[in-house]
């Protein structure tokens, strides 16, 4: 990736991310505000043009991590993961909500990076 | 003493003889041993040690001496001065020897041919024969013969042609016969490195960790699947840490550019169309460590998305690759997945699972490493295999090693051909060469934490999401046991994440191991034949579908409303 790129914490203020999700939670107080970008050194996936979204708290892992696919217009042999915070990897079955209680930031989104699963030997 | 050896196993033959002629006739002592001072003065005991002196002053040793004596005058000669010592015709002579023998009533072994000797060359005039068994000996600082016997019988001829001759020494068993000795241990080199490498280990074991089990790790069978930088790198971590059983599965040839980045290959082993990659990894370990039991077998495993043709012939390879496989996992306690795709990571990712075997799986990208310990599955008392447990139950930073992802879990899509449509540098493994050591690295050093930790493949994922890996207790005496360890080496970072195993993973979920344990080959053959196979299998397509029609709403960063 270019190294002009900024991720969305560091192209916006803590206190205009803060004030963003509070504005989306108070309007659908049932969804959850998550942002997905790719990770900082992932070079063979594409980027997603849109980076916010707004889901519904049972929502599961596996269903995020299709819809992030089709977005990416990955082929069914390109696998790929979500890391959440960049640094844990969460069970596919886990709700999206019970992810928020635990892992969100102080901002009010849930943060997490996307980048291609290891294969070579 | 004769003397010989296998020189191959370091074990000698010897067998002591100290020959001694026998006469016809026994020799029968006329009344016991006197002590020396029973019969010598002692002025007479003073001449004998002064004459016995004089003796030796020109030679080195005198063993055997020629006696007179006088009234207090004791002289000596030597064995060649007989005829002019002695008085022609002597029936009575006095002789000496230098006796070994500490006994009181009995001469040592030596005199038994002196006297042959005597009887062969004078035999025919003697009839009375005293020898002085000349011993000696120091005592407080102080130098004494007065320990000596003296010992007396009838001269014996001697006949000069074969005589009887005894003297072999008698081996443990009691029986006339060789003794052996096995000096294996101390000389063969392949036994000392052995022992050298064992011993590296055992200081590890003497302060730093006194609790560490050597022997655990040591029994460990493992196999590596694949023979790649990732396997040869890994082989040579485990005989570090002295385990002993390593066998090597690849299909690969050596190419030209492999030796540089594969360290249990040279320059040589590529020529030529280039060796087999199992074996040459497998002769590699015997030559820089002959203790380590290492073998290799040629095998292609088969994979979800290489369809097999659809006849008798494809289907019986298959079939035996298939078989040779389960054998060969069944045979081993761990098995490493160093392979090459995706897709070759997941029959034996299922065989293992339903084997109940530690799988230790490593895999490179292009700067980035994923190395993780498959969850251990638990099954019913009835052998069927335990359903996952509700992720609800289970806090994401402390999770039991039976209810870990693994390899497979973190996607929804079942393995398939990914060389297809790809390009070279997308096929190969295209990575920063320091990788495939850190990544080996991390697979043997999370085996040995994973067996020495008290609870084995069971002990629970130690994470570092919420920064406890920094400040929790550690659990077993080599520390942390992680579930997955993620290296980013653009930011030389890690994190050691864990996650549940998911309940419709294409490679360990029950449905797919239940269906594999019980169906075996023709649920497989489905797998790689149907691309769609697993992912109807395991309800993925449904999920995939059902997808479309939840409400996600994405937004551009700066239009908050809008709604797609």
């Amino acid at each position: 990736m270019s190294q002009s790129y900024k991720c969305f914490k560091e192209r916006k203020s803590f206190a205009a991310r803060k004030r963003d999700s509070e504005g989306i939670t108070k309007q659908y107080p049932d969804k959850i505000p998550v942002i997905v970008e790719r990770y900082g050194s992932e070079k063979s996936l594409p980027i997603l043009d849109k980076i916010k979204y707004l889901v519904p708290a049972d929502l599961t892992m596996s269903n995020l991590a299709s819809i992030i696919r089709k977005r990416l217009q990955l082929s069914p042999t390109q696998a790929f993961y979500l890391m959440v915070n960049e640094r844990n990897m969460v069970s596919n079955s886990l709700t999206i909500g019970e992810l928020y209680r635990e892992e969100k930031h102080e901002d009010g989104f849930l943060y997490m990076v996307y980048a291609s699963q290891e294969s070579f030997g | 003493m004769s003397f010989s050896q296998d020189l191959k196993k370091y074990q000698f033959y010897y067998w002591f003889g100290f020959p001694a002629l026998c006469p016809e006739n026994n020799i029968v002592l006329k009344g016991p041993a006197k002590p020396l001072t029973d019969v010598l003065t002692q002025n007479q005991i003073l001449g004998l040690q002064e004459s016995y002196d004089k003796l030796r002053e020109n030679c080195s040793a005198v063993p055997y001496f020629l006696v007179k004596m006088t009234d207090d005058k004791v002289s000596l000669g030597h064995i060649q001065n007989w005829d002019s010592f002695f008085e022609k015709n002597s029936e009575t002579v006095t002789l000496g020897f230098a006796d070994p023998c500490t006994l009181p009533n009995n001469p040592g072994w030596p005199l038994r041919n002196f006297i042959a000797f005597v009887g062969v060359h004078w035999g025919k005039d003697l009839k009375n024969i005293r020898v002085i068994c000349y011993r000696e000996r120091v005592r407080s600082g102080v130098r004494e013969i007065t320990h000596s016997i003296v010992v007396e019988f009838d001269a014996i001829s001697f006949q000069t042609d074969f005589p009887k001759c005894v003297g072999w020494e008698k081996n443990h068993r009691q029986k006339l016969g060789a003794r052996m000795v096995n000096l294996s241990s101390t000389m063969d080199p392949n036994r000392l490195a052995g022992s050298a490498v064992d011993l590296n280990l055992k200081l590890m074991r003497w302060r730093l960790l006194p609790e560490l089990n050597l022997e655990k790790i040591a029994q460990t069978k493992c196999l590596l699947l694949g023979a790649g930088t990732l396997g040869c790198n890994v082989a040579r971590l485990l005989m570090g840490w002295g385990v002993r059983t390593i066998t090597f599965v690849d299909n690969g040839v050596i190419s030209y550019s492999n030796p540089v980045r594969q360290s249990l290959f040279e320059f040589s082993d590529s020529k030529d169309g280039g060796k087999g990659k199992a074996e040459t990894a497998a002769n590699a370990l015997q030559r820089i460590f002959p203790g380590v039991n290492s073998s290799s077998h040629n095998l292609s495993i088969p994979m979800p998305g290489h369809s097999v043709a659809q006849n008798e012939i494809d289907e019986k390879l298959v079939r035996e690759a298939v078989e040779k496989l389960e054998s060969l996992i069944g045979e081993h306690d761990v098995v490493f997945l160093l392979l090459d795709t995706r897709e070759s990571r997941w029959l034996p990712t299922v065989i293992a699972a339903a084997k109940k075997k530690i799988v230790i799986n490593a895999a490179l990208g292009f700067d980035t490493y994923l190395v993780m310990r498959h969850g251990l599955k638990k099954f019913t008392e009835t052998g069927e295999l335990c359903e996952q447990p509700s992720s609800s139950n289970v806090s994401c930073s402390s999770i039991p090693g039976h209810m870990l992802g693994c390899y497979f879990c973190n996607d929804v899509v079942a393995p398939g051909d990914s060389t297809k449509d790809r390009s070279l540098d997308q096929q190969c493994t295209v990575s920063r060469p320091g990788m495939s050591y850190i990544a080996s690295s991390m697979a043997v050093e999370l085996l040995v934490s994973t067996i020495q930790h008290p609870s084995g493949a069971y002990a629970v994922a130690d994470t570092s999401a919420g920064e406890q890996h920094l400040t929790s207790e550690l659990s077993s005496s080599l520390g942390l046991v992680p579930h997955q360890i993620r290296g980013f080496l653009s930011r030389f970072h890690q994190v050691l994440p864990a996650s549940l195993a998911f309940d419709m993973c294409t490679a360990c979920s029950p449905v797919v191991v239940t269906k594999y344990i019980n169906e075996g080959f023709p649920f497989l053959l489905r797998a790689f034949n149907i691309p769609k196979y697993l992912e109807d299998l395991t309800g993925l397509t449904k999920l995939m579908e059902d997808t479309k029609l939840l409400e996600v709403w994405e937004f551009s960063e700066d239009e908050d409303d809008e709604i797609l």
